[in-house]
This record gives C-alpha cells, structure tokens and sequence, in this order.
C-alpha cells in the first residue's frame, strides 16, 4: 500500500500536511486570507474540468477546524482530499469500467443509507496499491450523527466564511451525501474498453 | 484533456495543459534550419497563427516538418483533428527525409506552436485500477499458527527460567534448613518434614520442566508436520479445525497450568521458609536464654520463648494442611509419562487422580496425541477442580494464622461464589460431566475439602501466638519479607491467570491496557454463553409462535427432528450445568433448543434471520479477579450490545470466499466465534497520539480487526441505529447489495476497575474489519 488517502469530498484544509502545519502552530498563526484563493477553486463546480495540481502555497494555509477532526485512527501518512488531487495531478483517477460500475453503485447505496440514518463525516479510505494497480478502499467513521451540537457547529463555521472560500465540512447529511457523491465522480472515471457500453 | 482507447485493451491520456512551456526561440528551428526559418519569417506578422511538428523521442529529433495548421482544420473540430491523428495505434511515422519509421503512438510527441509557446502532447498510458472492497474476512491460520509457536518458544524459555530460580530457592532453603540440626532446640522431626517436603518440591519441579519441555518440542513438532500437510494440498475439514483448537488453546492451557502449579509450589515453599524462620528465631531466643541473656523490655523470659515456640508450632501445623490439602491431590505420584499415550477412560480407573496430573493429561495428551477426538469438556473439569482446590486451600488458610481475617475471607468467598454464574458447576462436581470416569475423585474431594476447616478451628493455635502471628503479618505485608519467601512467576502471573474459565476451560488472559482482551475473555465466558443462549431461546420462542399463528406445526416439529442429535455433546454440557432444577423435565425441551440453535449457524437463511432480530440482545457480563487471598483485585464489565445480531454479521463475514474454501472443508462448531476471540486475544496499541476525545486506538494482532473507542453519543447513536444497520448489512450479505460500507462486526462498552491502583475506566468501543487490507 503506497499511499492511504482519507477522502472527504471537501477541500476545504483537507491536506495532509496542513493539518500537521496547524497543529504546529495551532495558536501563534494568522492565516492568509481566504480571498488569495483564486476563483478556481472556490466552487466544486469547474474543479474537475481543470487540470493544474499546483496549488498555490496559500491555499495550503487556509484556516480550518478540520485539523482537530482529523482521525488519529488512521495513522500519521493518511493523506487528505487535497493530497489526492496533487497525486493525480487534478485528473480523476482511472478505474476500469466494472470497478467504476460497482464503485459507484456502492457509494450510492452507502451514501443513501447513511444519510437515512441522519449520519454524516463520514469519509472513504482509499488505499493504492500501485504493485497489483488496485485500491482497496471502505467507508469509514459512520457513527456522527447530525444532532444539534453540529448544527451550532456548523454555523459556527459559517461566520468566519468569505464569499469565494470552500464550504465548512459540517453541513446536513443530505447535502453532505450530495457533496461526498459529488465529488467520487470529480475523483474517480471509467476507462472504458472495447466491450463497455454505454 | 482527451481520453483515448483503441482496438487493445490500452488507453491513453493525452496532455495538452499541463506541459505548456516557453521556448527558447519563437518556434524551434531544429534540423531543418532553413525550412522553418523561411516559413516562420513568412509568418512573422500572423502570430495567432499555430505551427505543428512531431518530435520522435526514439531519433531524438523532429521528424516531421513544421506545418501550419489551416483555417479549415480549425474550423472544424480540434477535438477530431487530435482524435483522427492518434487514434490508430498502428500508424508509423513515414517520414522517409528523417529516416524515422518509429510509431506515432507512443514514441512521438506532437507539438503545437504559437509564438513563444508550444504545446507538448504526450501519450501517457493509463492502468486503470481495479476496486477491492473486502467481502469476506477470513481468519488467518497461518499467523496464528506462527503466533502460537512463538508464545510456546516464550513459555518455554521463561518457564525453564522460572524452573530455575525455583531450584535455587529450594537449596538455598535446604541449606537453610540442615544449618538448624546444630541446634538442639528445634525438634529433628520438624527439620526431617521441612527438608523431605523441600525434596519433593524439588522433584516435582524436575519433572514438570521435563514434561513441559518434552510437551513444547511434541506439539512444536506436530504443528510442523500439520504445516506440511497443509502445504502439500491437504485439506483437513472438520479434522482439522479440531487440531487447530486444540494447538491454538494450547499456550494458554499450558500458562495456567504453569500457574497453578506453581503458585502451589509458592505456597508450600512459603509455609517452610516461614518454618524456618521462626525456627531460626527460636534458637536465636534459646541462645539468648542460654547465655542468661536477660530480657531488654521486661518481657519474662519464658513468655518470649513461648512466643517463639508457638510460631514455629503454628507454621509446621499450616506446612501440615497444605501437605494434606495436597496430599489429596495426589501431587508427588506425577505419573504422567506412562499414561500419555492412553486414552482418557482409562484414567476412571484411576481414583483419586492428581490435580495438576489431570490438568496436565487432559490438556496435553489432548492436543498432541489425539488432536480429533478432543474431549473439551474434560478440560474444563480439571480447570473447575484446580478452581475448587484453591477455594479449599483457601478456606484453610485463615483458620490456621490470622483469625481476624477470617470474617473478611469468608466474605469475599460469598461474594465470589454469588457472582458465579448459575451454570458454574462449583456445586455439582460429581454430576457435572457424567463422561469423566473420574467421578469419584471430584466427590471426594469436594466432601473433603471442606471438612478439614472445622477441624483446624477447633484445633485452634494458641492464642497469644495467633495474635502475635497476626500481628507479623500485618507489618510484614507487602514488605519485602514475603517477597524472598516466594519466587517471582514472571509471566505466568500475568495476564490475570486467576479468573474463572470459559466455555471449553479456555482462560483467556487479559490485560488491563489491552481493551480487546477483556472483550475477549467475556465472549468465551460460561456467562456469557448461557445469557446468549438464553436470547436465542427466547427469540426461538416468537419465532416459534409466529409461525404456530401463521403456518401449520408440522413443519416446525420437522425442523426440530432435522436438528435432532447434531449437538450432543453441548447439550450433554447445557443439560448438566442446570442440574440443580428438575433435570430431567427441562432435558427435553433444552435438547430441542440447543439442537435447534446449532441448525441456524449451520443455514444461511437463519443466519439472516437472526441478524434481523429486533429483541435487544444485549450481554451484560461482569467478572472479578481475586489474589491468592481471595482479596478482589479486579472487577472487570463487559456489556456485548446486540449479541445475537452481531454474531450473525460475523458468521456471514468472517468467513472464506466460497471459491476459496478448500473442497469438502466445513466449519466446526464454533469455529468463527472461537477465530474472533482468538484475534481479540492479542492486540496492539496504537501510538495514541490522541485525537480530539484522546480515544483508544488498537488493532488486533493478526492485523483483522480495530478495537475504536467511541463516544458515549456515538455509541447511542448506534445503538438507536443498529436494526437499520443490521437491515441493511443483511441485504449486503444476502442479496447482493453492493456497498463498501467497513463492518462492524461488535459493539461493547467495557469498565473495569482495578483495586491495588484504584485506577477505573469505562469506554465504549466498536470492533471493526480493518479498513485497508
């Protein structure tokens, strides 16, 4: 297993390296402002259409409580959300059409049940094992449910947000699902072969 | 970016923006010098014009010339105009000029120019990857089996260690001992018991390192050939599921009985070295006295020597019980090399066999010359008497030395026996498992047992040496003094050896720091086992009565005869721990159950239906650790929520892929439950960096599961959750419901609670596959 990614379906401070730069400097630190973020990345919507993986070093900077959340379960070289766009230089990582087919079926399934149960901050490790070309992958952290802690939570989170800066990781499940579903399709593709049908 | 794919199961990805780069001149002039320059200068003044070329990275030159791409190829598609130039694999450069017949695909790059700017296109190849998601979590044989092996190679190498210090301890008392004959004081007799009791330790000590050892190498070796059967393709089945338990369960059998045997030794060799002392103290007083020697603090003289002599009284006295209480169990006529190789029965004939022998013979004969027809259930016998020993040994204890603890002792005995679960056979030794031949010994010594107590406290040691004894040991305890008097069990005290056994006489250890541990040692519990099947009974019931409602008898009562006789043996075992009620009456019914209960693990469908079952299942199972005293030490909870539904979920995951089953291999009773509690049985901690509730982190050994802790409002949450969890589990397992969702496979919520550092917890924890792998 090469690399272990923990995906969240949000950008927003979800890189690996952040977290532990947070961590460090958890209180001496003025972040830069949200509004060195170019546009681009400010919306989900033509992140997939793009196709430069270099980040500017501001992005990387910017300010979010994900850090605390981040799970100590997985251990210390889980990468995040971001790290995965950087390793596959923003393109969607190919599957092979069978994989996709089940792949998204079953993220559909998960994703629906749990959002039926009110449960959100859930994520997907995806694990690449570049030796056999296959990730192993599971959905974990199902266990938050959406209760009134996480709503002060997330307006909370709300305020600090400037027009143009990535949606706080707290919202309600629906919409969580939505996003999370969102963005397996920017995260992964089919690479059909001669007897994939459309 | 374009995708492309041909003929071949290979696709490409084709860059356009990412390798944008400036040149060093406007549009390279490469080998064609005059060519380019002409048309470039030609061009000079349409800078939106866009140039072509094609790089060969075979020649390691430009192969093709700089063409301008028309107006018209605009036009239409740029998109087309790629796709019609890469789309045929088999497309060779002709470039007869530039001597290259190199692929186009794959060994050219094409490039597109604009003033400064060129655009490299590159053929990248893409591997698509495939999706693994684990459907089936299989146990792994071969690590445990390894794991074995190691934790044998530690017990033996520890135990010859400990065997060692036990040898020098038993010199150096010996030697002790013979310096005391000067003396005339000391009775010779006294030095004669003390001295032929050092020898016996001695020789025990000799042959129980040898057995162990020759054990240890023959079960080593039995692994070994069991290995290369394997190896060679041969498939053990049932067979082999019984060999696996019995080499598996192995160490811990083999650590207990270290245990017992050897704290046996400490409390005998503790009651010399106490004699020996005393009587040490006795010659120090008659020296006194014999040289006048006057009395410091006005005691008068006689009393001290009084005092002295009735200590040494009292320890020969206490050296006697524990030799008699011993005695009974036959410790010195360790004959058990010449009945290795025979088969249990012919031990009934054997009365009034030794514990530690039985202990020994059961265990080890078991798994090393007869792996299949193991009889488990004898195991758990000799593991209930070596119990039932130290309770008697016990009960003596205090009615000899310290009076005043007697009240608390007996006490903690109570208590101890009121949180044995009901089916615990303390009470009913003899009857417990009409199998074991023998019957009698358990009888005698249960109707013995008891009797010497009364006798002892009637026969009660003075008084003022009982009160100064008491005294001694009051400021002598935890001092050093009773340190040098045992010698040290090392690993063999740890892991909390004294807790009562499970199902199949397994004694899981568990360790205070190791969560999974604890979780491990209630699910092979005896308590836990009759609360489940007391939930399957009951759900068996509704069912039962539904299908009455609904549907005709008949078929149930086929069912029933289906079952009939698949399960003798736990039934036997169910049928004789309820053997205080009216047995008989209950036998029947509880044959049909448990018979019933056995079928459903066996049917897909019933597993199903037990993983839907909306009665809460839980298990509350509280157990306590207790020092040689019978002091609590420990009291540990383990509360398995959903007991019924989650052993479902494991008996549908935990198992091999059908493809991979090994032909004709069928799962033993049991088999993936005592594979759970076997990986439970050892973890390992994650450095707990410690996240935002500093929550406990740990996977199990062979790397299958994490133990997590989770929250209190989790843990509600999932338990408000869990039927739709189940729900949706069992769609996944039974109708092909594709998810990726990582299985839970237990929740518990554990506390414990630890007397000597007073340390408590209690935390809630999810046991889940291992999420990558």
């Amino acid at each position: 297993m090469s690399k272990v990614f923990d995906l969240k379906g949000s950008l927003r401070g979800r890189f690996a390296k952040n977290l532990r730069h947070n961590k460090e400097k958890a209180e001496s630190r003025a972040s830069p402002s949200p509004a060195t973020i170019p546009k681009k990345y400010g919306s989900d919507s033509d992140a997939s259409s793009d196709d430069d993986a270099d980040y500017p070093a501001s992005y990387a900077g910017s300010d979010d409580e994900e850090g605390g959340k981040y799970d100590e379960s997985k251990s210390s070289s889980t990468l995040l959300d971001g790290d995965f766009l950087d390793f596959t230089s923003g393109r969607p990582l190919p599957l092979t059409d069978r994989a996709k087919a089940n792949f998204h079926m079953s993220i559909l399934n998960d994703t629906l049940f749990l959002s039926i149960i009110n449960v959100l901050d859930y994520s997907i490790l995806v694990g690449i094992d570049e030796e056999k070309n296959e990730l192993v992958v599971g959905i974990i952290d199902f266990m938050r449910q959406y209760d009134i802690l996480k709503q002060m939570e997330r307006v909370g989170k709300s305020i600090p947000m400037v027009v143009g800066s990535e949606a706080p990781t707290i919202i309600q499940p629906p919409a969580y699902k939505t996003r999370f579903i969102t963005a397996m399709e920017r995260y992964f593709m089919t690479v059909p072969n001669k007897w994939t049908t459309l | 970016m374009f995708l492309f794919y041909n003929d071949e199961l290979t696709s490409f990805v084709l860059n356009i923006f990412k390798k944008v780069e400036e040149m060093d001149g406007p549009i390279p002039t490469a080998e064609h010098p005059k060519e380019a320059t002409e048309r470039v200068e030609k061009n000079r003044k349409d800078k939106d014009n866009y140039a072509t070329w094609t790089y060969c990275m075979n020649c390691r030159k430009v192969v093709t010339p700089l063409t301008y791409i028309s107006d018209e190829t605009w036009r239409y598609s740029f998109g087309k105009f790629l796709e019609v130039s890469f789309y045929n694999k088999t497309v060779t450069i002709n470039a007869s000029a530039h001597q290259c017949h190199c692929q186009l695909q794959g060994q050219t790059t094409l490039y597109f120019g604009c003033g400064n700017l060129a655009a490299r296109f590159t053929y990248e190849r893409i591997r698509p990857y495939n999706v693994f998601f684990r459907r089936y979590l299989p146990f792994d044989e071969t690590f445990h089996k390894k794991f074995t092996v190691l934790e044998l190679n530690e017990i033996m190498v520890s135990s010859s260690d400990l065997f060692d210090r036990f040898h020098e301890h038993i010199e150096a008392t010996t030697s002790d001992t013979r310096t005391l004959f000067v003396s005339a004081v000391n009775k010779p007799a006294h030095l004669q018991t003390l001295l032929s009791e050092l020898h016996v330790i001695g020789q025990e000590v000799a042959h129980a390192s040898s057995i162990l050892r020759n054990k240890i190498v023959s079960v080593t070796n039995k692994y070994n050939t069991h290995n290369q059967d394997a190896e060679s393709g041969y498939s053990c089945g049932q067979v082999g599921s019984a060999a696996h338990d019995a080499f598996s369960s192995f160490p811990w059998h083999a650590r207990r009985y270290l245990f017992l045997l050897t704290s046996a030794w400490n409390e005998r060799l503790g009651a010399i070295v106490q004699a020996v002392s005393s009587m040490k103290k006795l010659v120090a007083v008659s020296q006194k006295l014999s040289i006048g020697g006057r009395s410091d603090i006005g005691i008068p003289q006689g009393v001290g020597a009084d005092g002295e002599l009735d200590e040494v009284m009292e320890s020969m006295q206490r050296l006697k019980e524990i030799k008699d209480v011993y005695a009974n169990f036959n410790i010195g006529d360790m004959d058990i090399q010449s009945r290795l190789g025979s088969l249990p029965d012919k031990r009934s004939q054997k009365v009034n066999d030794d514990i530690e022998d039985d202990d020994f013979d059961s265990e080890l004969t078991g798994s090393t010359y007869d792996d299949i027809h193991i009889d488990f259930s004898e195991e758990v016998d000799a593991d209930v008497m070596a119990s039932r020993r130290r309770r008697s040994v016990k009960q003596i204890e205090p009615s000899t030395s310290r009076s005043s603890r007697r009240g608390l002792d007996d006490d903690s005995e109570r208590r101890r026996r009121k949180n044995k679960p009901p089916s615990h056979p303390s009470k009913e030794l003899g009857s417990y498992n009409p199998q074991f031949g023998s019957k009698d010994s358990f009888v005698s010594i249960s109707s013995r047992s008891p009797s010497p107590s009364p006798q002892q406290r009637a026969k009660a040691v003075s008084a003022g040496g009982a009160v100064k004894s008491a005294i001694n040991r009051f400021f002598n305890r935890g001092g050093k003094e009773e340190d040098t008097n045992t010698v040290d069990l090392g690993m063999f005290n740890q892991g909390r050896p004294r807790l009562e056994p499970g199902v199949g006489g397994v004694v899981i250890p568990v360790y205070d720091d190791q969560p999974s541990t604890i979780i491990s040692h209630s699910l092979a519990s005896v308590d836990y086992e009759s609360q489940f099947r007391r939930h399957t009974r009951t759900y068996l019931k509704e069912i039962g009565s539904i299908k009455r409602g609904t549907s005709s008898g008949p078929r149930e009562n086929d069912e029933y005869l289906d079952g009939r006789g698949i399960d003798q043996q736990s039934s036997k075992r169910h049928d004789s721990r309820s053997g205080r009620r009216g047995r008989s009456e209950l036998r029947r019914k509880k044959e049909r159950t448990t018979s019933s209960v056995s079928q459903m693990t066996n049917n897909k469908t019933d597993i199903e239906k037990r993983m839907l079952v909306r009665n809460k299942t839980h298990v509350k199972h509280t157990f306590r650790d207790f020092d040689e005293k019978g002091t609590q030490i420990a009291k540990f909870i383990c509360t398995t929520f959903w007991a019924t539904q989650f052993q479902a979920v494991r008996q549908a995951f935990l198992k091999e892929r059908e493809s991979d089953k090994a032909p004709g291999f069928t799962y033993g009773k049991n088999f993936i439950e005592k594979n759970f509690v076997k990986s439970l049985s050892a973890s390992l901690s994650f450095a707990a960096v410690g996240g935002k509730s500093g929550a406990s982190f740990s996977k199990t050994a062979d790397d299958r599961f994490i133990v997590k802790s989770i929250s209190r409002t989790e843990l509600q949450m999932f338990l408000d959750c869990a039927p739709a969890y189940f729900e949706y589990l069992s769609k996944a397992f039974f109708h092909g419901l594709p998810t990726m969702l990582c299985k839970i496979v237990g929740v518990y919520q554990i506390g414990y609670h630890n007397r000597e550092t007073g340390k408590r917890t209690m935390e809630q924890v999810v046991v889940m596959q291992v999420s990558l792998g």
